[in-house]
């Protein structure tokens, strides 16, 4: 999951914006500051201040949350509440130190477009694609992108099917969620191969996968 | 009076026989609403549906949308003080999931737990809305192996069944229902319900097992006589344990009902395992009868077990899981 931060940097006074992707570990030490998460690698984020650790705070994500803990007893507010770890949403503020992070989780991605049919930059297109998975897109240009279709959708194309799946975003134990989930890396982002779609395997291995009409037939039992 | 709406939606026998084993038994007490689209509704014989038990009937061949509508249209505008929910926790359209978050807290609300597809249980996300909306769940003699069975508010209780022991008629009057001229031989009979393909298969059945086994009287219980099956072979009658009482073996699907009514009386059930959307009749074969998958093998099954059976004329005794429901859902909702 990305989230962008915007701060004011204390020592510059100016404004800085990252987007980074979860795991996040935050700190004034990048030496501190651990590199990998489980099997994920840790994004950092580096922000100068007196107050602020080496290793300050790590955020986490899980089903779609995100959840922001205290690292080593160095306290942390979000919206002005102290608080040794707490779930974290678009548009809350989180103090470390003496500085004060706006947290996005829902925010525009750059480029129009126009610009993202020509291209987008070294970093690829931070749009969150995919149904079962989202994931980050990653591609460089939206030339033969289905997901927005050439770079002429901008809105979700999956957002009307959300309705029709409840407990959609659900990945524990017990929702329909958990299996893909759970078999994630047979069709997550491969930063190795840079494959962002689903390929030929990935297809036959969902193959025999269908939708059943429950709720539909009034004469079943 | 206190009335108690039960909802038994779902095709075939099963939903509205499990409903009316309880309306059967909470009637004594109550007044019940038994909600039903079952089109068998009509062949129940009215001496079977007590005074204080009125049975709505949803026409079966309405659309998923009518039929929606008629349901939440009953339960919007009758009055009841407990609504008991047969096997599907969204409603058998799905339309009980807009409808329980707005029903009011005084109206207990409890599920009866029939087997039901993991599939659909995942995918509709049924435990978390039974969790919310159920304070109390109970299992007909389903087991434990039930998608819900491991939730805090389960009770189990025996199968329920539409009549208890006292109630069956006497040996003598089954087998006049049965047409049993020889009353020494042995009977094998087919249960032959499910849907029009199934009843068809198992006319079948009942024509191949009279022929293999001249020795053997044959029935085919249906509500209608199955092409495949001839006239004086065919019995129509409900329930069928009343006439399954004086049978040694009996053939048939592998649904709630047949085999609850075998196990109470201790009969040997050749089964077949049918598919459906929401049951598993292979789990309830596997478990509790004798599971076969094509009519060749339950002829072999019948050969097996036919010289191991014997009937005697002493009434069944066995434990109608219905009176146990009552009892607890009474102590539950203090009404």
């Amino acid at each position: 999951m990305q989230v962008r931060f915007v701060y004011v940097d204390p020592d510059t006074r100016e404004l800085q914006e990252s987007i980074l992707e979860t795991p996040i570990a935050i700190g004034s030490d990048a030496a501190q500051l651990p590199e990998n998460f489980g099997t994920r690698s840790m994004a950092h984020l580096v922000v100068t201040g007196a107050q602020v650790a080496g290793f300050h705070a790590l955020i986490t994500e899980a089903n779609q949350r995100l959840t922001v803990t205290e690292q080593g007893n160095n306290c942390i507010w979000v919206n002005a509440v102290p608080t040794p770890n707490t779930a974290l949403q678009d548009g809350d503020t989180l103090r470390v130190g003496e500085v004060n992070l706006q947290v996005q989780t829902n925010f525009a991605l750059g480029g129009d477009a126009a610009g993202m049919a020509a291209g987008l930059g070294e970093g690829g297109c931070d749009r969150q694609i995919g149904f079962l998975i989202k994931r980050r897109c990653g591609r460089t240009s939206a030339v033969g992108c289905n997901y927005c279709d050439n770079g002429r959708r901008t809105t979700d194309p999956y957002y009307d099917d959300y309705a029709g799946y409840p407990g959609y975003g659900r990945y524990d134990s017990g929702y329909w969620g958990h299996s893909y989930y759970y078999d994630r890396d047979r069709y997550y982002y491969d930063p190795n191969r840079d494959n962002v779609d689903f390929t030929d395997a990935d297809n036959a291995s969902l193959g025999d996968e269908r939708d059943v009409d429950y709720e539909e037939a009034m004469g079943a039992s | 009076m206190t009335t108690w709406l039960i909802y038994g939606l779902g095709g075939g026998w099963g939903h509205l026989t499990r409903s009316l084993a309880l309306a059967r038994v909470a009637a004594h007490h109550y007044d019940i609403i038994l909600l039903t689209n079952s089109p068998y509704a009509a062949h129940i014989p009215p001496a079977l549906i007590p005074r204080t038990c009125q049975i709505q009937t949803i026409a079966p061949n309405l659309s998923a949308d009518a039929t929606r509508q008629q349901v939440l249209y009953y339960l919007q505008t009758l009055h009841y003080q407990c609504l008991i929910i047969d096997t599907f926790p969204r409603g058998l359209g799905g339309e009980l999931a807009s409808f329980l978050p707005s029903l009011s807290e005084q109206i207990s609300r409890v599920l009866i737990h029939r087997d039901l597809n993991p599939d659909y249980v995942q995918s509709k996300a049924i435990r978390p809305f039974v969790q919310q909306y159920y304070s109390q769940i109970l299992i007909p003699g389903e087991g434990d192996r039930v998608p819900l069975a491991d939730l805090p508010q389960v009770q189990h209780t025996a199968p329920w069944l539409i009549r208890s022991a006292a109630e069956l008629p006497d040996p003598a009057m089954a087998r006049s229902l049965l047409r049993l001229e020889a009353p020494s031989q042995p009977t094998v009979v087919v249960c032959a319900a499910g849907e029009p393909h199934e009843q068809h298969q198992l006319g079948e059945l009942a024509t191949h097992l009279a022929m293999t086994f001249p020795q053997v009287t044959v029935r085919c219980l249906a509500p209608v006589c199955p092409l495949t099956c001839p006239p004086n072979l065919w019995v129509v009658h409900y329930p069928a344990i009343d006439l399954l009482q004086v049978a040694n073996v009996v053939v048939g699907g592998a649904g709630y009902n047949t085999v609850a009514e075998c196990q109470a009386l201790g009969l040997p059930l050749v089964a077949f395992a049918f598919p459906r959307l929401y049951d598993r009749q292979a789990e309830r074969a596997n478990r509790s009868g004798y599971w076969v998958e094509h009519p060749a093998a339950a002829i072999s099954m019948v050969r097996r077990l036919l010289p191991a059976t014997s009937r005697a004329d002493a009434r069944p005794a066995y434990l109608n899981g219905a009176v146990q429901a009552n009892a607890i859902i009474r102590e539950y909702t203090s009404i």
